[in-house]
């Protein structure tokens, strides 16, 4: 006879194995927890796998915060202040920052600005506390803002150096004309030229209001250790009344082409056209069919007719998004056909059951590529935080794909893939305008 | 003892004198099989995902003018047709099959080939690999088809400026065998690239011992080490390419000589270079190197203050690129037309202060140090990523290298970061590139040519 404790044992074994199995697919959201400091959100990922600390603060708004004369403000203000607080003057942050490796960088997109820390959790007190500092006392001294300031515009004033960059720039001038995301956050010469100390503490006082704030920690850090760090750091700022805003589809009732003309040895070209944003149903065929149509240009462009070395069709992820196809060829007209002929196969022809299986599979590596480092995973779960749908909607991800039917694509590859706006940098001889417009 | 108790004697008898455990650190576990292929292992279960890689050490450095391009082109003929996989549709479809996300990279002294997926695929994806690794066909169709696609990267490569700058550089800096270090290669080659010459580079350097096979991920290394043995424990071992083939040594530089590339630019960028340690002839002055760049790069270095907070430059750094065959030491900065002139002599007066004693304090020092040895803790979060970084090691200087790498940062002192400068800066001839617009040349003198 089995002495009572062995099949106690068994039976939890088993009980536990079942418990593994069926909840493995929400083994993240397991580890991750929220909580409200003063009507600032936090949202804490406990990894306990590695040594690595990376926190974001988001705040909410992208280019809605700005207008054409303060766009540029983020990246100039986050630049400086991280050049001396009122803790930490200049040369001891630079020599703390250094000691422990510790990083800290701004970055500012369309949809939302950030302020990130990466650190080794060793050092995650003295690091937290510079972070917080810099958001919260930045010197903002006039002569490192003149200095950041030629810094960013030599950075400006060389993104037409790279075709790659000036295409981007171009594109996006011509998807965007008339719409609030126009607006490019890096800003213009003209914008950083002007923008004053004044105008960036004003934008510090109006945005850090933790109603507009979200903070994303994710690492081997306990939760009473954050709440009592965030508290310290940022439990005295203002609640403010801010209400998320969420921009307008773009759509456009034609198809357009700017082109540039450049002496180079290609032509680089690229297309843009409406997409879902996550916040729509539509996100995730629209991604799948992104996604089959990027790996059907590359076999007929690149494979089969050796048209090109980079054809492409990318799915954007901003809130009033886009998909692009883009290419480099020297047979531009040729190249667009075959292009546009893969789109009406997608349109018109369900893909099969295997294509659809394959690629879901596909996504599901690419998926846990997205979310191997820690900042990647901050990113991601704020990524459905900023956008209205609550952290917990990215543990559908998945899911969500998989639910993916081949109908889905054919019509969504229907609604969305249409009155491209293509830029192209290059010959303009060889661009038959009626065919670049004709999609 | 039962039967299948002898029999499992017997197979993992017949395992563990297949291969032997050499290295284990940072999660690192390296074996060798008997045909000479080292079968490195980065276990990181962080998201259930396997990388499989190979490295093979080839690369521009082992091409003759006759051959420059033709490592890169076989990375490209990798992805197609072999004896189990018809054709290159075919195998982007298996690719998906297994979720692969797959790429591969040619370099100066390794070419990469890497595969990941659901770990669960970890044998589909090894089996994957031996074939196209052992069994690649180069058909001559496929062959030609490409190469339209190779010259198509390079019409990329020269619509960028900063290429160009890098092209007429490194001519001047690699003078005797440029094609040494010409990844991409000429244009010539490709295109009258045939199936002989591939399988010339097949049979001199796609053999075990000259190969490493790398897997990260959510795996175990016995597990990688019994299915490495068992898939490509057969794949024949071949004659060392590099005791016949030697390639050879680059010599110094005889004058230093300034390069100007003209282009429609936004800014003056300036590419100093200089030919620094070969890392398996001086590795004591390749840490020592990576020290002084981290030195450098600090924002309160005086390096820095002097060129860049000063507002001479607006962007500065010192770097070391590890290879075997000279690695180059390159200054990278950028300034205005206006600024030209004081700025370039500035980086020249800061090289001759390199060795004063109060030049770097020595929290600076240990802050290079930890810097250094942080930084590897970010690059191991990624273990997709990783294992290419563990891979360019094995290749470049070799794992153990590698594995003692922090350690060997940690023991650098002042005696021999000034070795390093000395030898390789300051008493050194350099190449320096200038990419100018049109209308800034207008603005600025600059001497071509010979530096007298």
């Amino acid at each position: 006879m089995r002495k009572p404790s062995t099949v106690l044992m068994r039976l939890f074994a088993v009980v536990a194995l079942i418990v593994v199995l069926f909840l493995a697919p929400s083994r993240a959201m397991a580890f991750t927890e929220e909580f409200d400091v003063n009507g600032l959100k936090v949202i804490l990922k406990r990894n306990p796998g590695n040594e690595v600390v990376a926190a974001s603060l988001y705040i909410r708004g992208g280019v809605l915060n700005l207008t054409p004369a303060t766009a540029g403000i983020e990246p100039l203000l986050f630049d400086v202040a991280v050049k001396g607080t009122k803790n930490y003057p200049k040369e001891v942050i630079n020599a703390e920052l250094s000691r422990m490796g510790t990083q800290i960088n701004g970055n500012a997109s369309k949809d939302y600005s950030s302020v990130n820390l990466r650190c080794i959790k060793p050092n995650f007190d003295k690091s937290w506390d510079i972070f917080a500092d810099v958001l919260l006392n930045p010197t903002l001294d006039p002569k490192e803002v003149d200095l950041s300031r030629s810094q960013i515009l030599t950075g400006l004033r060389q993104r037409r150096d790279n075709p790659d960059s000036y295409l981007r720039d171009m594109g996006d001038s011509l998807f965007y004309e008339g719409h609030p995301y126009a607006l490019d956050p890096s800003g213009t010469e003209e914008s950083v030229s002007k923008i004053s100390i004044d105008q960036m503490r004003q934008y510090l006082k109006g945005n850090l209001v933790t109603s507009k704030l979200v903070l994303v920690v994710v690492g081997d850090v306990e939760e009473a250790d954050l709440q009592k760090k965030v508290t310290a750091s940022f439990g005295d700022l203002p609640v403010g009344g801010y209400t998320p805003q969420f921009p307008a589809k773009v759509e456009h009732a034609n198809a357009g082409l700017h082109t540039v003309a450049q002496q180079l040895p290609t032509n680089y070209i690229i297309g843009y056209f409406s997409a879902p944003s996550i916040r729509d149903a539509d996100y995730y065929p629209m991604s799948m069919a992104t996604s089959i149509l990027q790996q059907r240009v590359w076999e007929e462009v690149r494979t089969k007719r050796n048209l090109s070395y980079a054809p492409a069709a990318f799915f954007q992820g901003s809130l009033a998004n886009c998909a692009n196809l883009y290419v480099t060829a020297v047979q531009p007209d040729t190249t667009i056909k075959v292009m546009f002929a893969e789109v009406k196969r997608l349109q018109t022809q369900p893909i099969s059951a295997k294509e659809l299986r394959d690629k879901i599979t596909v996504f599901l590596t690419s998926y846990y590529l997205q979310n191997e480092t820690n900042a990647a995973q901050a990113a991601f779960l704020a990524r459905y935080e900023l956008a209205g749908l609550g952290w917990q909607a990215s543990e559908m991800f998945v899911q969500n794909m998989k639910k993916v039917t081949s109908e889905d694509v054919k019509r969504v590859a229907q609604q969305y893939i249409k009155n491209i706006q293509f830029a192209v940098i290059g010959d303009p001889m060889k661009i038959d305008q009626k065919l670049f417009t004709s999609m | 003892m039962t039967k299948f108790m002898r029999w499992f004697l017997v197979v993992a008898a017949l395992w563990c004198f297949s291969t032997v455990v050499f290295a284990q650190k940072y999660n690192i576990y390296r074996t060798e099989l008997k045909n000479g292929l080292d079968v490195i292992v980065v276990e990181n279960p962080i998201v259930p995902l396997a990388t499989v890689e190979i490295n093979v050490h080839n690369g521009s450095f082992t091409e003759p003018p006759e051959y420059n391009g033709l490592s890169h082109l076989y990375e490209h003929m990798f992805f197609k047709a072999n004896e189990e996989i018809p054709n290159q549709e075919r195998f982007l479809e298996r690719g998906r099959e297994l979720g692969m996300s797959w790429n591969g990279t040619t370099s100066e002294e390794r070419v990469n080939y890497f595969f990941t997926f659901g770990k669960d695929s970890l044998r589909q994806g090894l089996e994957f690999m031996n074939a196209a690794i052992r069994t690649p066909l180069f058909k001559e169709e496929e062959l030609v088809r490409e190469r339209p696609v190779v010259t198509g990267e390079y019409d990329r490569a020269e619509s960028n400026p900063f290429y160009l700058l890098q092209v007429a550089v490194n001519k001047k800096l690699w003078y005797k065998y440029y094609s040494r270090k010409n990844v991409l290669g000429e244009r010539t080659t490709i295109l009258t690239a045939d199936h002989d010459k591939m399988k010339t580079i097949e049979n001199r350097y796609y053999i075990p011992n000259n190969s490493a096979l790398l897997v990260s991920g959510d795996v175990k290394h016995e597990q990688v080490s019994k299915l490495a043995e068992e898939i490509l424990g057969s794949w024949p071992w071949g004659e060392d390419p590099f005791v016949k083939y030697p390639p050879p040594d680059h010599p110094p530089l005889q004058q230093s000589e300034v390069v100007v590339v003209e282009k429609p630019v936004g800014a003056v960028t300036l590419d100093i270079a200089m030919h620094g340690p070969s890392v398996r002839k001086d590795p004591k002055a390749t840490y020592a190197a990576d020290v002084l760049s981290y030195i450098l790069g600090q924002h309160n270095s005086k390096f820095y203050k002097n060129l860049v907070d000063s507002g001479l430059l607006t962007y500065v750094n010192l770097s070391y690129y590890t290879l075997d065959k000279t690695g180059p030491i390159t200054i990278f900065a950028q300034t205005t037309a206006e600024k030209y002139g004081t700025a370039v002599k500035a980086i020249f007066d800061e090289i001759k202060k390199f060795t004063d004693p109060d030049y770097f304090t020595d929290d600076q020092l240990e802050s290079a140090k930890n810097q250094l040895e942080i930084n590897e803790v970010y690059s191991q979060e990624r273990p997709s990523a990783y294992v290419h970084t563990v891979g360019f090691w094995w290749a470049v200087a070799g794992l153990d290298y590698y594995l003692n790498y922090v350690d060997n940062l940690r023991k650098v002192n002042r005696d021999e970061i000034n070795y390093y400068v000395q030898k390789y800066i300051q008493n050194a001839p350099y190449v320096m590139g200038v990419l100018i617009s049109p209308k800034d040349r207008q603005k600025v003198s600059i001497k071509e040519g010979v530096v007298q």
